[in-house]
């Protein structure tokens, strides 16, 4: 699990993981209460297309936290593909 | 069909995510068939005006990136602007991008930055930003659709008469 609060910190672990050669399942956790900063207009600045690019690896890609359809609809328009069922399930609990 | 957007000072007022913007305006023309070219217009280029046949694009600002830009929209780019604003190409403008198509903003300490003038709208600073989520239906003859979205900003714009296209 990794942590990020800002674009800047979000492209290093794109970065990171962009540089890896396996496989992952990818879980996307995206909130906006006080302590997450209030407004996630941040991550239209962060380079997912730079994951999507290299989807064929991801064999599963989820979204969840408050905010999950912002974090599902940004993932869209960086070019992931809703229709090989790679953004699925929210996940409501545990979060 | 293909559409030119001229996207304006991306580089230095891209302050909250704003090229999310162009990001979601290219997909969803795309999707349509729609080929898209963004031509980006920082300080010093040229606007192309001429080229751009459908849409320029403005986006919100913090006040100090509003002077950076005073100079340049000064030193021809504003007269450019405004004479695409009179061919009737259509602008989205976001927060201080629409602004800056106005008259001026006065800041809350009474700090006057003169604009281009290319609508006749001016923007009065507020103390207290306002900032949240929102959510407002639009009137009958803007299609009374539901708009979802952030705010963040100070400035409040006046529309002192609406006489030229805005959006």
């Amino acid at each position: 699990m990794m942590l990020v609060k800002n674009p800047a910190g979000f492209n290093q672990v794109i970065n990171l993981i962009a540089h890896d050669e396996g496989n992952y399942k990818l879980a996307f956790l995206l909130n906006d209460r006080f302590a997450d900063g209030k407004d996630v207009s941040w991550i239209w600045d962060v380079d997912f297309e730079a994951l999507a690019d290299q989807q064929v690896r991801f064999t599963r890609v989820l979204v969840s936290g408050v905010r999950a359809d912002d974090m599902a609809l940004r993932l869209k328009y960086a070019g992931f593909a809703p229709s090989v069922s790679r953004l699925s399930a929210r996940i409501t609990t545990g979060c | 069909m293909e559409l030119n957007i001229c996207h304006l000072y991306p580089d230095i007022l891209n302050l909250y995510g704003d090229r999310g913007n162009i990001i979601t305006m290219k997909r969803r023309l795309e999707s349509r068939g729609i080929s898209v070219n963004v031509d980006e217009c920082s300080i010093g280029h040229e606007t192309r005006c001429g080229q751009v046949r459908h849409f320029l694009h403005r986006r919100r600002t913090g006040t100090s990136s509003r002077r950076c830009c005073c100079d340049d929209l000064a030193s021809g780019k504003g007269k450019d602007i405004c004479t695409a604003v009179e061919e009737e190409k259509v602008f989205l403008a976001i927060c201080g991008g629409y602004q800056m198509l106005g008259q001026y903003y006065k800041t809350w300490d009474g700090v006057q930055l003169d604009f281009i003038g290319a609508i006749n709208v001016h923007t009065i600073g507020a103390k207290e930003r306002m900032i949240g989520n929102y959510m407002y239906r639009t009137t009958p003859e803007s299609s009374g659709s539901i708009v979802v979205g952030f705010e963040n900003h100070s400035g409040k714009p006046i529309s002192v008469r609406m006489s030229r296209r805005s959006a």
